[in-house]
Parts: structure tokens; C-alpha cells; sequence
């Protein structure tokens, strides 16, 4: 019978295992990966930040509870974790333009407005590079809720729990960080309007 | 004006997809430079960083401190003045 994760976690927190620690590895790859790719534009870094949070993982594995939060879900709260540290250090906060935006990403907010159109003739590559976009002019914090909340769609509690606040705190803070948001979307499609 | 809540929605919705091939395998070598990592122990602290940085500082201070408070820089204090005289009057060389 092979060892299951629990096992192999076992192993390594009792031996430092390392043919353990690479099954490990291989079983949170798909979803540490896929959260770096939906929460990180620059295809460039996604390795490195994946090697971040697989560091943070085994260091905290010895602290892990297999009764408490489920391994999935402790490992997607230090990705998101990771992330959030990457957005902090990124102070910039860029004001996009109309014309900042690639051809792609344009076709893709014009899509999105209209209702008609349906959702598959928005490109995922074009809507998720301009997302990133709308979300880069946020605080790392207010990008880490909306990210969490609209891309990975979790709940406000779940959210809360993440970032260690009240659900309450979160609220207010998704509600800002939309009307900011809602601010660069209408400033947008006023310049797409008066754009040749 | 669009109502800009549901443009919100739509594009998270699009961003959402799955269009991307899956991460199925892990990156080549990226398990490796993880596992020797961990052997060799995290980096520096930002305590021990900051210390480093500091040495040059502190060597500097210590360089300082010698050339400003040499014995020769110092005037001799009263205690010495009367020691040197008492070794040159006669009084005590004749003995």
C-alpha cells in the first residue's frame, strides 16, 4: 500500500524524508501552482514563487495539524500569503490608461460590457492580464480580498480567516476596494469613448 | 455608462476558466533547489543582515576612537606629573 501525504508529511517532519518531501511536493504542485497563476501576471516569477511557498510549507509543516485545517487549505493560505508579501513589496501603484491597455486586453473589456456576449468570447489569457491590471492599482491587502473573493471565490469568513481579521473588516474593505476599482473601470470606458 | 459592478463580474467570471493546461507535473529541478535549500537552512535573518552591514561601521568607530583617544593625544594628569618629578629629585635618586 503506498504511503499517503499524511505519511510522507510523517516522514519528513520525524527524518527529514526527502523522497517523502517530493511526493509531498508532487501532490500540492497543481494547486500551488494554479494559484500562482491565477493571482501572478509575470509568467517569469511564477517558478520562483512557487519554490517561496513550498520553503514557507516544509518550515511550517512541523507546526501542521492534521486534525485542525485541511492541508489544502493551509497550503492555499500561505500561497495566497506569499503573494500578498510579493504585492507589499511592490509599492507602485499604476494609474492605467485606455491606451495602456494591449489590443487583447481592450477587446476583452469591451466584451465584458456587453451582455449579449457571451462569456467564452472573452479571452481567459486577455481577461486575466487585465484583471491583474485593475487589481495592481489596489493595496496589497484590498488585492489580496478581491483576489480571494472574486477569482478564488470564497467566502467572507473564509477570507477573514486567511488574513487573520474580522469578517465584518473584510466587508468594509471588498466594498472599498470595489467602488476604487469601479472608479478605474468608468475613468476607462469614458477615455475608450473619446479614443480615436 | 455600463454598470461597472457587472463588468467586474463578467471579467472575474472570464479570468475564472480554466483555459490554461493544467499544472499537473512539477517544474524540473524545482523540487531539487527546494529540498537543498531546506539542507543548507534558510538565508540570513534580517538580524544577522543588518549586523553585517553594520561591521564596516563599527570597524570604523573602533579606528576612530583609537587615533582620538591615543595615550599621546592625552595631556598627563596631575598624578604622573608628581610621580615624574619625584623620580628626578634627588632626594630619591641619591638613595
Amino acid at each position: 500500500m503506498p504511503p499517503t501525504i499524511s505519511d510522507d508529511i510523517a516522514a519528513w517532519v520525524a527524518r527529514r524524508d526527502e523522497v517523502a518531501a517530493r511526493r509531498v511536493m508532487e501532490e500540492l504542485h497543481p494547486r500551488v501552482a494554479g494559484i500562482i497563476r491565477r493571482h501572478w501576471a509575470r509568467v517569469e516569477e511564477w517558478e520562483d514563487l512557487e519554490q517561496e511557498v513550498f520553503m514557507r510549507v516544509f518550515e511550517a509543516l512541523p507546526r501542521w495539524k492534521a486534525e485542525g485545517a485541511p492541508l489544502e487549505h493551509w497550503v492555499s493560505r500561505i500561497a495566497m500569503n506569499v503573494c500578498r508579501k510579493r504585492w507589499r513589496a511592490n509599492s507602485r501603484r499604476p494609474e492605467w490608461r485606455w491606451s495602456d491597455l494591449s489590443e487583447g486586453e481592450q477587446q476583452a473589456f469591451l466584451n465584458a460590457q456587453r451582455d449579449d456576449e457571451p462569456l467564452e468570447g472573452i479571452e481567459t489569457r486577455d481577461a486575466r492580464s487585465l484583471m491583474h491590471k485593475l487589481l495592481d492599482t489596489l493595496s496589497a491587502d484590498d488585492r489580496l480580498i478581491l483576489s480571494l473573493l472574486h477569482l478564488e471565490e470564497k467566502s467572507l469568513e473564509e477570507i477573514a480567516q486567511v488574513m487573520g481579521i474580522s469578517r465584518i473588516v473584510v466587508k468594509v474593505r471588498a466594498f472599498r476596494a470595489r467602488k476604487k476599482l469601479h472608479a478605474v473601470l468608468q475613468r476607462l470606458e469614458g477615455e475608450e469613448k473619446s479614443s480615436p | 455608462m455600463n454598470d461597472p459592478e457587472k463588468l467586474l463580474n463578467r471579467l472575474a467570471a472570464a479570468t475564472r476558466r480554466e483555459d490554461d493546461p493544467p499544472a499537473d507535473e512539477l517544474l524540473l529541478g524545482l523540487a531539487t533547489r527546494v529540498l537543498a535549500k531546506l539542507r543548507e537552512g534558510r538565508g540570513p535573518t534580517l538580524w544577522e543582515t543588518f549586523a553585517l552591514g553594520a561591521l564596516p561601521v563599527a570597524a570604523l568607530v573602533t579606528i576612530a576612537c583609537f587615533i582620538l583617544i591615543s595615550p599621546e593625544a592625552q595631556p598627563p594628569d596631575d598624578a604622573d606629573v608628581i610621580a615624574q618629578v619625584m623620580l628626578e629629585t634627588q632626594l630619591i635618586t641619591s638613595r
